[in-house]
């Protein structure tokens, strides 16, 4: 029998799930729409452009990424650690506070 | 095989999922400019000084301690004509070699609604978007 608490966590993945789905939906239908037209004035292209932008926002918001720790076994790299970064940064040209 | 990077200059590897979750959504110029920026850094790589810091912990929340960024497009203008950056990691590959490690790419001041390229490397890294 399945707890009450288990099929809520199954129903709430199931809702993510397609929510992810109708999101890919949407930005592979503004993709194919941008790729069909053959001309755009600026204005349109811009306002599509926005559109893909929110809608690839609001996927990365429920999806998870690749999994960092996999990605650097793959390509055979180590983050190096965070004393060694520290002492190459003033090679690096000056901050700007932006993140 | 990328071509070795001149010297003074770091390879930059990028890994094809990363690729695709950060580009997913961009069209038109903007996915230009990031085509183009792959293609540049992973024959040339990048110099350290093209590179700038990131900020451990940045004005969003955004936890990028050993990371740079380079603003893009790659070319030689004031940030301000620079609208987009890529987010790098440092590492060393199993040759000991130092490189950077693709993280990130967008806006670096999005319109509203829409996710910084700061934002996204954070949760690249750290699995899910900062809380503020």
């Amino acid at each position: 029998m399945t707890s009450p608490r288990a099929s809520s966590v199954g129903d709430m993945s199931e809702a993510a799930d397609n929510a992810i789905e109708q999101l890919e939906d949407q930005l592979e239908g503004a993709e194919r729409t941008l790729s069909a037209l053959s001309s755009l004035t600026d204005q349109q292209a811009q306002r599509v452009a926005q559109r893909m932008d929110r809608l690839a926002s609001q996927l990365l918001e429920v999806s998870a990424p690749p999994a960092i720790n996999d990605v650097h076994n793959r390509l055979g790299t180590q983050p190096v650690e965070l004393d060694e970064f520290a002492s190459l940064t003033d090679r690096l040209g000056a901050a700007d506070g932006e993140g | 095989m990328p071509a070795r990077p001149r010297a003074a200059h770091l390879a930059v590897r990028f890994n094809d999922a990363v690729w695709r979750e950060a580009t997913r959504g961009f069209a038109g110029r903007s996915l230009q400019i990031a085509t183009a920026a792959r293609t540049q850094t992973e024959q040339h790589g990048v110099a350290f000084d093209d590179l700038l810091a990131c900020q451990a912990v940045g004005p969003d929340a955004t936890e990028l301690a050993g990371c740079a960024k380079l603003y893009l497009p790659f070319i030689d203008a004031p940030p301000s004509q620079r609208p987009y950056a890529f987010v790098l990691q440092l590492a060393r590959d199993t040759s000991g070699e130092l490189v950077w490690v693709f993280i990130a790419f967008g806006h670096r001041h999005p319109p509203a609604g829409v996710r910084s390229v700061y934002q996204r490397a954070h949760r690249q890294l750290h699995g899910r978007f900062p809380t503020t």
